[in-house]
């Protein structure tokens, strides 16, 4: 049966290896689906949100997206050069804070410097000569750059000396990315980092956009794109400076969709992440693995324990959980293909019930998980009499662990919980949290507010 | 109740914080952190004395900075607070957070002339915030600008703290036997002793000289698990002096570094260190002797020692480090002060310089890191007349370290004069600089090994 096809929207939460979409019209769910994007692509799974439900049309799409923070783990720069001041070049990597060990954001061999200085009340103390600039194009074009950040100090102030040779670069076919000039934050590595890496996902992003565009074309009218959310509430399509933004579009949009709610915060249970929103308080900066990043967003508190986080022994030779989740890649072991016992195993039991899970589950994964929960108990060294005692105890102290997270973090004693696993774990954490009070919402509100207009 | 849930739920609770302690009634240090290492076992000082002269109960505040009662230095003051009922059944906790406001580089003949001094002092108590002593302190000549309000400030957070310790109580199993207590320290002393046992045992030893004239000498030894540092011969203060509580917090840094035992800061864990000092020298001064310049050049001093010593009994090729430091106040004019600490070995975390030019009048030439290498070089113009005063913790004089490592190259600083010379400066000192005159900082904390590169 065909629907009426006006102000019909869909809406993507697309993560790091879950997606789902949700299909609305006038605020009334018309087709929701949650899948694993390594079993069924973005535009498969799209495709099938559209076709089950019978549409023909939709008037708008919108999209919140974790899924570039998947290339945080390797490598950032790829083929972006940094230009800087000369006489400081490697500030950056100075700056980088020694305990989190993560690689620098520039490849040293992509880093180079230009003769020119802007003083802070904005006079120029030296511009840059035509010829470095033909000699830099040169070597930017030998190292075979295609995405160049210019990070020159005090441009803010004055940015004549960055235009010049932003200028140059385009019309040598660069991509230039200069930082946000607005921005309140002066800190100018903080402001760095944030364009190196809005530079450094361009190509994953535009791959992403790039698929959704196509599965979305026959159904948008001609000329409309999906939109992209950001974490400070911009709706973008091809402004590049949203990019890393978007990694907290899901956030903004359920402090927005929730804010009538008074004085809440949100638990978000998802498939692939714990959080706790505090939708009233904005953050400034991200404390990424790199140090600060100047990006504006609704404070977030990542969760010590995560759905993959893994289950080891502990310093204490006891049963306990890592501080690093795995993800889904090859992800828990009732899913079939983990090697490593996860949090989100010891509720494989209960896992049938969520979409996205339930197609996946694996008998022998779970026993193997168990078999193994058995030969880790064993080596402990106070080892629990049986395997029920064993998944018990675990059980019990991740929700504690979790219970005690919340407390500390969250301000209020009011919580919405949203999420795919909200109906798993709330519950639990309910019978902790007594003293809190603990509203648990539907599945499909994760990407039902993301669909929400502003 | 699962071994490991008093780190994390200190872990949890004390999140946010960089420099704070849980510490049980009996003194003893459950949970520790610091942005300066050497800070942690201060902590039991602290609570030690304060519980010795003071009847507290819970949300009761305290609040001291002493260097000699567990404290470092004078902008760093810690408050403490117990969180419950110190003669309940369960254990009494006390928090301790300790935060910077407003960081000088003062250097006198007595500490009381380095800055305002606090011994542990009430300042709430029964609910009541006794602002007559808080008024008494900001009428100090040497008492910082705003110190009122950020003390505050400061109750506000530690009474949230209270209130989410309150609510874990409420909620979740918090409270731990005194049992409970001696168990755990009992496993983090056998933990620290076994990963020290795992390397070779033997004796080292080492001697600095300062440039303030000290001689430091320790003999080191390694046997059954247990690390015993002995500074006999080690001389008198001259201007370099720190106390007992932090010679005990640097040596254990650079044990904790050495054998890779960060993961307990407890009183249990420290107890494998013993640390000896003969009375009278520079390592366990005693009041009024002043303690800023110590905190730096001492402290660099007593860990640099260690690093040699260990490295003599355990054959470790690895690269030695220091920090070689210097933090520099530069006064402008308009009660305009910057305060500033460059690091070989640290990276410049929280330093913007377009943030630095905005505030100041200062123009920055060059920055040159080399983090592997631990090499920094800062170059950079005053643009007004300034006073400069500045501390380090490296020698001019060459280290000696042991075979088989280079002695790092000296680190400087300089200005460059009129003729466009650069003119070295000592390791300490005050001078003024004319508009215009830059300043360069050279430094070097990596000792190479012979044949390695």
């Amino acid at each position: 049966m065909a629907l009426a096809e006006s102000d019909v929207t869909l809406a993507l939460y697309v993560g790091e290896s879950f997606a789902e979409a949700h299909l609305a019209q006038q605020r009334k769910t018309l087709n929701f689906h949650r899948w694993y994007l390594g079993k069924e692509s973005l535009r498969v799974g799209i495709g099938k949100v559209l076709q089950d439900s019978g549409i023909q049309k939709i008037t708008k799409a919108f999209v919140a997206s974790r899924f570039p923070e998947k290339i945080f783990s390797y490598r950032m720069g790829g083929s972006v050069a940094v230009l800087t001041t000369k006489g400081f070049e490697n500030w950056p990597r100075s700056r980088q804070p020694a305990a989190l060990k993560s690689l620098p954001l520039s490849a040293a061999d992509l880093l180079f410097s230009v003769d020119e200085r802007v003083l802070s009340d904005g006079s120029i103390s030296k511009e840059p000569s035509e010829s470095e600039i033909t000699d830099l194009i040169d070597k930017l074009k030998l190292k075979q750059a295609k995405r160049v950040c210019i990070h020159f100090l005090n441009a803010r102030s004055n940015p004549a000396n960055q235009e010049k040779v932003k200028t140059a670069l385009i019309q040598a076919s660069f991509e230039v990315f200069t930082p946000d000039a607005t921005a309140s934050e002066t800190d100018e590595v903080a402001l760095w980092r944030k364009n190196i890496l809005n530079a450094s996902l361009s190509g994953t992003f535009e791959e992403i956009q790039e698929e959704i565009h196509s599965a979305l074309q026959p159904y948008l009218p001609d000329g409309t794109r999906a939109a992209f959310l950001s974490g400070d509430g911009h709706f973008f399509d091809k402004e590049v400076h949203h990019r890393l933004s978007s990694l907290w579009g899901g956030a903004y949009a359920w402090a927005q969709g929730l804010k009538n709610e008074s004085h809440s915060d949100i638990l978000y249970l998802g498939l692939e992440q714990f959080c706790l929103l505090s939708p009233e308080k904005i953050a400034l900066n991200w404390e990424s693995p790199w140090g600060k990043v100047f990006n504006t967003q609704v404070q977030n508190h990542m969760l010590s324990l995560q759905p993959t986080t893994t289950i080891e022994l502990n310093l204490w030779n006891e049963l306990g959980f890592s501080k690093k989740p795995v993800g889904y890649e090859p992800g828990p072991m009732f899913l079939g293909r983990g090697q490593s016992p996860t949090l989100l195993d010891l509720w494989a039991s209960e896992s049938a019930a969520v979409k996205g899970l339930s197609e996946r589950i694996s008998p022998p994964g779970i026993q193997k998980f168990k078999n193994q929960m058995v030969a880790l108990n064993r080596a402990t060294t106070s080892p629990f009499d049986s395997e029920e005692r064993v998944l018990a105890r675990m059980r019990q102290n991740a929700i504690k662990n979790i219970c005690a997270d919340i407390i500390t973090s969250s301000d209020n004693k009011r919580l919405l919980c949203l999420g795919a696993l909200a109906p798993l774990f709330a519950p639990e954490i309910q019978k902790h949290l007594k003293k809190f009070e603990i509203k648990i919402l539907p599945e499909t509100e994760t990407s039902f507010l993301i669909g929400q207009e502003k | 109740m699962q071994s490991s849930w008093p780190c994390d739920l200190a872990s949890l609770f004390l999140d946010k914080e960089t420099s704070a302690a849980l510490v049980s009634n009996e003194g003893e240090i459950l949970y520790a952190k610091s942005n300066l290492e050497f800070e942690c076992p201060g902590f039991q000082s602290i609570v030690e004395y304060s519980l010795k002269h003071i009847a507290l109960k819970p949300g009761d505040i305290l609040l001291t900075n002493d260097p000699y009662m567990g404290g470092t230095y004078l902008h760093r003051y810690t408050y403490l607070m117990p969180l419950t009922a110190l003669a309940s059944q369960a254990s009494g906790i006390i928090l301790c957070l300790r935060r910077e406001f407003s960081p000088r580089l003062n250097t006198a003949n007595k500490i009381d002339e380095e800055g305002l001094r606090i011994p542990p002092t009430p300042i709430l108590q029964d609910k009541n915030i006794i602002t007559p002593i808080i008024e008494a302190m900001s009428l100090h000549p040497l008492c910082p600008e705003g110190f009122k309000d950020w003390i505050y400030r400061s109750i506000q957070d530690l009474q949230k703290l209270l209130s989410t310790w309150q609510s874990l109580e409420e909620n979740l199993q918090v409270q731990l036997s005194a049992a409970q207590i001696k168990k755990f320290l009992a496993f983090s002393r056998k933990y620290n002793m076994d990963k020290i046992s795992e390397k070779t045992q033997g004796e080292g030893r080492s001697e600095i000289q300062l440039d303030t004239g000290e001689v430091l000498k320790l003999r080191l030894e390694v046997r059954d698990g247990l690390v015993k540092a002995d500074f006999g011969g080690t001389s008198a203060g001259i201007k370099t002096n720190i106390s007992d509580s932090t010679t005990f917090g640097a040596c254990y840094e650079v044990l904790s570094d050495f054998y890779n035992l960060k993961l307990l800061k407890d009183s249990g864990a420290f107890s494998a260190l013993q640390v000896t000092k003969p009375t009278g020298c520079f390592l366990n001064a005693k009041f009024p002797l002043p303690t800023n310049r110590g905190l730096q050049s001492g402290v660099a001093a007593v860990k640099l020692a260690m690093n040699m010593a260990l490295r003599q009994i355990v054959k470790n090729q690895d690269f030695l480090k220091t920090e070689s430091d210097i933090r520099i106040e530069m006064a402008f004019s308009k009660g305009r002060r910057w305060l500033s600490e460059w690091s070989a070995k640290s990276v410049c975390e929280s330093f913007s310089l377009q943030k630095i030019e905005a505030t100041y009048p200062v123009e920055f030439l060059r920055i040159e890191k080399n983090i592997e290498k631990s090499h920094l070089v800062v170059e950079f113009k005053v643009l007004e007349p300034c006073q400069l005063k500045w501390n380090s913790d490296f020698s001019i004089h060459p280290l000696k370290p042991p075979m088989p490592w280079k002695p790092a190259p000296i680190s400087q600083i300089e200005t460059l004069d009129k003729n466009q010379e650069w003119i070295k400066l000592p390791s300490y000192g005050a001078s003024d600089l004319a508009p215009g005159m830059s300043l360069r900082i050279q430094l070097w904390g990596h000792f190479e090994v012979f044949g390695k590169t």
